[in-house]
């Protein structure tokens, strides 16, 4: 704890330093006199430009230490997290992503009966009737055996 | 004395309520025992029972597929939105209100709803409010979930893109998702796949808190037909007018690869719708005959093809054969004399077949005797199943040849060799027919009829992993030179016997008809199991069509021998099998005067005189077969080669090929034959 509070009077210092270079910079005013009052006010100026707050080496440390360890716990903390978080994010993202191809993948045998379905030879037939035929193929002829005969038992 | 008979008292109590005390622990602790040691398993087993459920995830049935891939059969995941009636305080007004976003009537749902609230026990507390949502439907039923307990189950569909499209070979399947016909029924176990499990872990109000898989579903086999779709439409097709034209009752079409015994197509009339989840009787009726593969009946006159096969291939007798028809008549003493439809006098074996001569194949039949009739019936498949992936398979009837004894009626009579020969004491069916005459098409082989071309299994990643698919290999029972013999003899039998009306324009064509007259409570109908069995074209067959039409009064050649053409021009057509005839129509064969004396085969190229004149090829041919390289081969090696080119082929000499003409690689033109000299030495 020695350590904390050495790094909040390491700021309060800080802080105070700053505030009396801003009341040194105003206007000097030495002798003021009270409203309505026979009061003087002797206001003396005192010097504080060359105070310096000089902090133990100690407690500079201490309060670096914790800082370290606050930091090196956060790491830690996040480190520990991260990839969890990120494997969960990603678990969650295959299963939209085999969800999503389950689903594309019933849409084609969906699209695959219906195209069937639409080239089916009733549908050809309603569409074209006896136009659909398939074309013969007239690529080769072979030629006809001119016997009916073509190998013999007795050439055995 | 009082002070201390009050302490006395006091430490009585205290001892009291601590004895009662302890009793209290004592129990407790029992109590503990028993539910954390005697009965924890128990107890466990309740709790899990009550919070862990297993819900089934029914796995998608694989698909059926023609041979070019289209989907004949296939599922599709939907979703089914269910309630538990008991949860429904107001079932009309839940009616009114589910069946607008339903689209259905109010009374549709608010019926059934009523009867099992009403009805309770088992089973009320589950009701299918809709099956195979649209996404509409579901979005729709989606906003009504906040205000009713509906909920959605995985759910699949199955569909039939070819309509009635090959209904019997496809089969269908019943309401619990399992095939009851055709492939699906056959191969249901390899279709359906494995169910998944899906765990839920509930609270104690039942709701759902958490989900996991148990088991992943194993998908169905997808499953490739050798079914041509355009076939198979047209077979169904052109059996039907063959079926009103004859007016026939039923009748059948297989299209069957003889090469390999893919079956192309198979039609049976009547037909079913296979996506109709409730048929009708008549359909149902028809859903669970297949006539093709479960009906077998007399073949009639195809059958005499068998028994002019066997008298060739034994050697008892050559195509050129004579054989006295007896003039139309032939009795014997004892028996039923058998008759002819025409009177013949003398024909050659071509013409016992061309001319389908009961009175011819009986005594070839005769001759050759039972033993070997029975043999070759056996080597054609006739009397055994093909093993076609079909339910209910009937191996027709062939009685044994042998008897037993005595007493034995279940065989052969002495008579029956001569029945047999032309078809008559012996059933078989349409696939069976297709088997046998695939002998005769591919040269000699017997192969296995099939509808399965491949098998694969779908992976999760969208892939597929082929599995094994296990035909049994051909079979020789037949030298090549018989098949190719008789099937010289069967194009006859278009060209200028009873087939006439089964000449394909463009083609040339074998077949034979059949007509099996019917005998029913004792008395012969007008009505006859008319079939024609055939292949085309002659030279290297490509198909082999079986057609039947049952009780038709017409006779095979003028009914079911159209039907062939039809069917065939088409297969044919669809294969891009080369023509090899004019496209017009086939000019009828001049009627032989006499049986002619065959040519000598063996005559030298010199003396060998020109065959007599035969009608010219109208149409010049384009390109012949090319003439493979025969020298150095023995005979029976070159045969079978020609007979499975369809190459003719004039054997000269003994021993091994040593010259031939024309050379090899040479095109073979219009009526040439190969000439093959063979020799002893070199």
């Amino acid at each position: 704890m020695s350590g904390m509070e050495a790094l909040l009077d390491w700021f309060a210092a800080g802080r105070e330093a700053a505030q009396e270079r801003e009341r040194s910079a105003a206007e000097d005013a030495r002798l003021r006199a009270l409203p309505r009052e026979e009061i003087f006010l002797y206001v003396k100026p005192i010097d504080n430009t060359q105070v310096r707050c000089v902090a133990r080496r100690g407690e500079w440390m201490s309060g670096a230490m914790t800082a370290a360890v606050f930091l090196v716990a956060a790491l830690c903390i996040v480190a520990a997290i991260v990839p969890q978080t990120t494997a969960l994010a990603i678990s969650h993202r295959i299963e939209a992503l085999k969800e999503e191809r389950a689903s594309l993948l019933n849409e084609m045998r969906r699209l695959r009966s219906e195209e069937a379905s639409l080239k089916s030879g009733q549908k050809l037939n309603e569409y074209a009737g006896d136009l659909f035929i398939p074309p013969p193929a007239k690529a080769l002829v072979y030629a006809p055996p001119a016997k009916p005969t073509v190998a013999s038992l007795e050439a055995r | 004395m009082k002070h201390r008979q009050e302490n006395l008292g006091s430490t009585r109590r205290a001892a009291n309520a601590a004895l009662v005390l302890a009793a209290m622990a004592v129990l407790v602790v029992f109590k503990l025992i028993q539910l954390q040691v005697i009965e924890h398993d128990a107890l466990a087993a309740r709790g899990r029972r009550q919070h862990l459920r297993d819900v089934r995830v029914p796995a998608l049935r694989g698909e059926l597929l023609a041979r070019d891939s289209y989907p004949l059969a296939i599922s599709i995941r939907t979703e089914s939105a269910v309630i538990n009636p008991q949860e429904i305080r107001d079932p009309e007004f839940f009616a009114r209100v589910a069946a607008s976003a339903l689209g259905m009537k109010p009374e549709e749902i608010s019926g059934p709803l009523m009867g099992k609230k009403q009805a309770g026990g088992r089973g009320a507390s589950y009701h299918v409010l809709a099956r195979h949502l649209t996404p509409e439907q579901r979005e729709r039923l989606k906003w009504l979930q906040r205000t009713f307990p509906i909920h959605f189950v995985p759910d699949a569909r199955r569909e039939y893109p070819s309509g009635i499209t090959g209904a019997h070979v496809i089969g269908a399947i019943d309401a619990e998702g399992d095939g009851n016909a055709g492939v699906e029924q056959k191969l249901n176990e390899e279709l359906k796949g494995r169910d998944g499990v899906l765990q839920v872990l509930a609270g104690s109000r039942q709701d759902r808190y958490i989900t996991w898989t148990k088991q992943d579903s194993l998908p169905g086999v997808n499953v490739t037909l050798s079914i041509d779709r355009v076939i198979q439409h047209d077979a169904e097709r052109f059996l039907l007018e063959g079926i009103e034209q004859s007016g026939a009752q039923s009748g059948t079409v297989v299209v069957m690869d003889p090469r390999n015994g893919e079956i192309l197509a198979l039609a049976n009339y009547p037909t079913f719708d296979p996506s109709r989840e409730k048929p009708t009787p008549a359909e149902a009726a028809a859903r669970h005959t297949n006539i093709a593969v479960q009906i077998p009946c007399e073949p009639g006159s195809v059958m005499k093809m068998i028994t002019v096969t066997m008298g060739i291939d034994t050697g008892l007798f050559r195509p050129e054969t004579p054989v006295y028809c007896e003039n139309g008549a032939f009795p014997r003493p004892g028996r039923r004399a058998i008759h002819d439809v025409h009177r013949y006098g003398t024909l050659d074996v071509s013409g016992v077949l061309i001319k389908s001569s009961n009175i011819g194949v009986a005594k070839i039949s005769l001759a050759a005797g039972p033993q070997r009739l029975y043999e070759y019936l056996k080597r054609f498949g006739i009397g055994d199943r093909t093993g076609i992936e079909l339910p209910a398979e009937s191996r027709g009837i062939l009685r044994p040849q042998a008897c037993r004894d005595n007493r034995d009626r279940n065989c052969w009579t002495p008579a029956s060799h001569e029945y047999i020969a032309f078809g008559h004491e012996v059933s078989a069916t349409a696939v069976q027919l297709a088997r046998a005459v695939a002998v005769i098409a591919n040269g000699g082989l017997l192969v296995q009829p099939h509808l399965v071309l491949a098998k694969s299994r779908p992976t999760p990643e969208g892939r597929e992993t082929p599995l094994p698919v296990q035909t049994e290999p051909p079979r020789r029972v037949l030298r090549p030179e018989t098949a190719i013999t008789i099937r010289r003899i069967m194009e006859r039998v278009v060209l200028e016997g009873t087939g006439k009306a089964a000449a394909i324009p463009g083609y040339s064509s074998g077949g034979k008809t059949g007509s099996a007259q019917i005998f029913e409570n004792g008395q012969w109908l007008n009505r006859h199991n008319s079939s024609f069995i055939g292949f085309a074209p002659v030279a290297n067959p490509r198909i082999v069509v079986v057609v039947t039409l049952n009780r038709t009064p017409k006779l095979g050649g003028v009914s079911a021998a159209p039907v062939f053409r039809k069917v065939a021009e088409t297969a044919l057509r669809v294969l891009h099998v080369p023509m090899d005839r004019p496209e017009t129509a086939p000019e009828p064969a001049p009627e032989p005067k006499a049986p002619q004396k065959a040519p000598p085969l063996l005559a030298s190229a010199e003396e060998r005189t020109p065959p007599p004149a035969l009608p010219a090829p109208p149409t010049p041919a384009l390109v012949g077969p090319l003439v493979p390289d025969f020298r150095g081969r023995p005979l029976v090696a070159v045969l079978r080669e020609a007979a499975s080119l369809g190459v003719p082929v004039e054997t000269l000499g003994r021993g091994v090929a040593r010259d031939q003409s024309p050379p090899p690689g040479a095109v073979l033109a219009p009526g040439m034959r190969v000439q093959v000299r063979f020799a002893m030495s070199p």
